[in-house]
């Protein structure tokens, strides 16, 4: 069993590759890049590594180390990007455990790094709570209770839709359009069958693509650049352009579509 | 505020308090934390209904004072809970974002594609930087009452080493 503060070439081997495994696994699961660096400046403070160089790129964190048997370098690749806060809340509590001085080897840290797993709801419970919340969205933009209901209809079909797309490996951006243009056109359909106007008909196809903003992603990126890491903030705020270029896109081609009714 | 606008407010409260738990869920925040998207959430809608409804702010500005107000509760509560503020404050705040004009810019657009007369034209082209412009700036005004408020509390602390 290895402690914190041993200076070991093996411990501080393990010590590097745990801290660039957290800086990555914060990466992959949507942690801002201040978190993410301070994180592991917090973790070497923690390990006693004072001349340590810690970085993060858009493909991976690295941890570099001097000892005196040479340098020690190593490279965390995050292989896909996903936001799951539920796990960079974790990661974060590891660091600050780190940090008081809680754990006792480096092994007890470590296999609490491998333990951390993303939190996933059920399905069912998702798809239900995302149509009450179109049919929020609705009401908020000043919706009737027919076209809260018809926006309540397209997020069931959008939801499971995404699922379906998900579970089947497609890009995020083949997801996106297709889960918008069917969640929309399914609420475009619900407004005609109960015979609401154009006009509302056009507010449940909106209500229902709104489950689709990228929330975290725009508020991170914006964070990003005021703090100054400008290239990873740029990297972050295109990808929510790009997502919500997506969930146009499928508007729109419902819109189309529904002109074939109105 | 009349008494119309009040129950306006308060039916809108709700539909914020349940939005942002929502949308939480779907980035996997944790259920213990899912009653205080759901308050901050509220208080959000309501600073910025209040402000619309009762005092005749712009929306631009209530969206920022809003925005703000979430952030401001959450640098105090979140390293209590021992967790990073995004997780909170960007669920907090999707119920400010502007449907309604974002719809009319985009419908606006298509229409650009077919008009024929040049007063539907203008008038398409009208509404979509208008509406647009608009959409554009209260997400912007949202951002920035999230992200700016932090700056003045917090320093570079990773770099304390």
């Amino acid at each position: 069993m290895s402690s914190l503060t041993s200076q070991q070439p093996d411990d501080l081997k393990l010590k590097v590759q745990v801290i660039a495994l957290i800086g990555a696994r914060l990466a992959k699961y949507g942690a801002e890049t201040r978190l993410i660096l301070q994180s592991m400046d917090t973790l070497c403070r923690a390990f006693e590594l004072k001349d340590a160089q810690c970085a993060f790129d858009s493909q991976g964190t690295k941890v570099t180390c001097e000892s005196p048997q040479g340098q020690i370098f190593y490279y965390s690749k995050v292989t896909n990007y996903g936001i799951n806060m539920a796990a960079v809340s974790e990661y974060h509590r590891i660091c600050l455990r780190a940090q008081e001085g809680r754990y006792r080897t480096l092994e007890e840290i470590h296999a609490d790094v491998l333990k951390v797993k993303p939190k996933v709801y059920p399905r069912t419970l998702i798809v239900t709570l995302e149509c009450f919340a179109a049919a929020a969205f609705c009401y908020l933009n000043l919706g009737g209770l027919q076209t809260c209901l018809c926006a309540a209809f397209g997020a069931i079909i959008l939801m499971v839709t995404r699922f379906f797309l998900l579970d089947g490996a497609f890009f995020e951006t083949f997801t996106i359009i297709t889960s918008a243009f069917l969640g929309a056109a399914g609420a475009c359909a619900a407004a005609k069958t109960i015979d609401l106007p154009f006009e509302d008909a056009a507010l449940a196809m909106l209500s229902t693509c709104l489950v689709l903003v990228p929330g975290f992603p725009l508020i991170n990126g914006f964070l990003d650049v005021f703090k100054g890491y400008t290239v990873s903030g740029v990297l972050r705020l295109m990808h929510a352009l790009v997502v919500v270029v997506n969930a146009a896109v499928g508007i729109i081609g419902a819109t189309y579509l529904s002109s074939l009714f109105y | 505020m009349s008494e119309a606008e009040m129950i306006r407010l308060i039916l809108e409260i709700v539909a914020a308090a349940f939005i942002g738990p929502a949308f939480a869920m779907v980035f996997g925040v944790r259920e213990r934390y899912l009653c205080c998207i759901a308050a901050t959430a509220a208080l959000c809608r309501a600073v910025r209904s209040f402000l619309v409804m009762g005092l005749n702010f712009d929306l631009v500005i209530a969206a920022f004072i809003a925005a703000t107000v979430v952030s401001l509760v959450y640098i105090y509560i979140a390293p209590r809970l021992r967790v990073p503020r995004p997780v909170f404050t960007a669920a907090s705040v999707i119920c400010l974002i502007p449907g309604s004009d974002a719809y009319r810019a985009l419908f606006a657009l298509i229409s650009l594609v077919h008009q024929d007369s040049s007063e539907a034209l203008m008038k398409s082209i009208v509404t979509l930087f208008h509406s647009g412009m608009r959409a554009a700036a209260i997400i912007l005004a949202i951002c920035f009452g999230i992200a700016i408020v932090p700056i003045f509390f917090y320093r570079y602390r990773h770099r304390h080493l």
